[in-house]
């Protein structure tokens, strides 16, 4: 298998599901920080950010889940990413400073799963995975 | 491209035997309108609710506002590409509107990411929404349906729905028209050679679930920039299909009546030379947002454009569009003013947006979605109560036991929208 690109997730639905040629890193965090500083120790070891950390339009400290796109391969440090990755970290530590993450009803957390498993495919749909 | 909006003002909306205007008054048949849709499968029931500016009535979760718009002439037919599949070139001729109505669908989707529209007290001072008559669709999900299904089911029932509306406006006498022109791009320069060519670009979200919009019935994250005529949108080409965070959200309605090209019209051939609209979307990936704003600077400089204007939809990922867009197309020699909204935390202290670029040194704000405010109890709510707390700018204890509500600003429909449809913005301190 040629496995080319690598999700970051805290998604149970996204763990779960099956993707061609797509690797897998499960974070166990029950909010985005651990998905977001995690994929920062692999964009440091060289691997390249492909999906946008903040993507989804949903404030990091109302959004449970979080998964994050990256290159399987590691071929050096890029800059750009990593000042992009620490800018989404800086950003969810701003919000969680103001409103710490609510506890949602069973209902609502599976539909936050839902969401971010969708925006992930998307993404995988329009650039040759999934 | 020439576009006759011709605009019957409709004072009051009432239950009737039919659906038909009558001196100024729009009467909808419930049962006529939601026979239109009840045949959906995915679809449990429905009902048709009436609000009007100024009544105690709370309408929530809002997935979307739409305007009943009739295409009296020239091709194609209102939400080309999407009803009744005639995928025909629209924004040229004429159109009525029965102006002063709007359709609102109704109905959760996923427990946090529709809005509140309340018809008076403060909650309606944020919302373009609570000026209009709204016809309220009411629907309610088949059970164990997938939220991207009923979404579509939704979205499919509104359209249909507001169509339906917007026949009755066919053979009316317009109370007023208003011609809406531009054209091909070396016919409109040598029009006004003395003033400045402007353009806009409109950024549209297209995440994934929830987080769609269409163009002429094309899934929008599936495009790659591409040039508009303004009175496109006017017919209804491009479609609201997402919940974002209710305050971002641009409804249909606000892309039938976008303020910002309304506004560019009226300093058209004044002020300044309105060359066209050129979309784009807010992809998730990297590679995406690189090939997009790529595609927007070069655009912008085929359309040989002094400046343009540019908007974004919702918040973080497409602050990123908004930041690469800028900085390829000022790197082209063309000026950019940015509009949008910010999430500077509630003590309003903190970055505004999740990206930014030196090049972005013009910046218009529409507010600030953090704001907390309450709301007061309304007599009457139109969907339900139950999922206040987890929507976006809701948390515990944000119901209180009397009806009010206690929340950011972010709850509200439009109430920070990119396209200025709001009274509010900043100020420097």
């Amino acid at each position: 298998m040629r496995v080319e690109m690598t999700i970051i997730t805290n998604n149970p639905l996204v763990n779960q599901a099956r993707y061609k040629n797509v690797a897998k890193v499960f974070v166990e965090t029950g909010n985005i920080q651990g998905v977001l500083l995690r994929t920062r120790d692999f964009i440091h070891k060289g691997h390249k950010l492909l999906s946008h950390p903040l993507s989804g339009s949903l404030k990091p400290n109302e959004n449970p889940y979080k998964s994050i796109i990256i290159s399987s391969n590691a071929d050096g440090l890029e800059f750009d990413h990593l000042i992009m990755i620490e800018k989404g970290i800086e950003t969810t530590e701003k919000f969680f400073r103001g409103k710490e993450l609510p506890k949602y009803k069973p209902a609502t957390d599976h539909d936050f799963m839902v969401i971010d498993k969708s925006i992930v495919e998307s993404g995988l749909k329009n650039n040759g995975g999934a | 491209m020439r576009l006759e909006v011709g605009k019957i003002f409709i004072n009051d909306i009432r239950f009737g035997e039919s659906t038909h205007v009558e001196n100024g008054v729009l009467y909808v048949n419930e049962k006529e309108l939601i026979d239109l849709f009840i045949e959906d499968d995915r679809i449990k029931s429905a009902k048709i609710e009436l609000a009007k500016p100024g009544e105690s009535v709370r309408i929530t979760p809002v997935k979307d506002v739409l305007e009943p718009r009739v295409k009296v002439s020239g091709s194609g037919t209102n939400f080309p590409g999407v009803v009744g599949n005639k995928v025909k070139q629209v924004g040229e001729g004429r159109t009525h509107v029965l102006s002063g109505a709007a359709v609102v669908t109704v109905g959760k989707i996923v427990g946090f990411q529709e809005g509140i529209v309340d018809m008076s007290g403060i909650g309606a001072e944020y919302t373009p929404f609570s000026k209009t008559l709204n016809i309220c669709v009411v629907i309610e999900p088949e059970e164990g349906i997938e939220s991207h299904a009923y979404e579509a089911a939704a979205r499919e029932a509104g359209l249909i729905v507001t169509n339906f509306i917007g026949e009755a406006a066919r053979n009316l006498e317009p109370d007023e028209i208003e011609v809406f022109e531009t054209k091909g791009i070396i016919e409109q320069a040598k029009m006004y050679p003395d003033l400045p060519r402007i353009g806009y670009v409109c950024m549209l979200q297209s995440q994934g679930l929830l987080h769609d919009t269409y163009v002429y019935g094309v899934d929008a994250k599936k495009i790659i920039p591409t040039l508009m005529n303004p009175t496109e949108f006017m017919d209804g080409a491009v479609i609201s299909g997402n919940c974002v965070a209710s305050c971002d959200k641009i409804p249909t309605y606000l892309h039938q009546n976008d303020p910002i090209i309304e506004e560019l019209f009226e300093k058209h051939g004044k002020e300044l030379n309105f060359m066209g609209v050129i979309i784009t979307n807010e992809n998730v990936f990297l590679a995406d947002k690189e090939r997009c704003s790529d595609g927007v600077a070069k655009l912008a400089r085929l359309m040989d454009l002094d400046g343009v204007l540019i908007t974004e939809e919702g918040y973080g990922n497409p602050d990123t569009d908004l930041m690469m867009n800028c900085k390829k197309v000022e790197q082209n020699g063309i000026k950019t003013v940015l509009v949008t909204d910010e999430f500077p935390g509630r003590d309003g202290k903190s970055e505004s947006l999740a990206d930014a670029v030196k090049e972005a040194d013009a910046l218009v704000s529409c507010g600030q979605g953090n704001i907390v405010i309450t709301m007061p109890p309304m007599d009457k709510v139109i969907g339900t109560l139950e999922d206040i707390e987890t929507m976006i700018g809701g948390y515990d204890g944000s119901l209180k036991e009397d009806g009010s509500i206690e929340a950011e600003i972010q709850i509200i429909i439009s109430a920070t929208s990119a396209f200025g449809c709001n009274k509010l913005t900043a100020r420097m301190h």
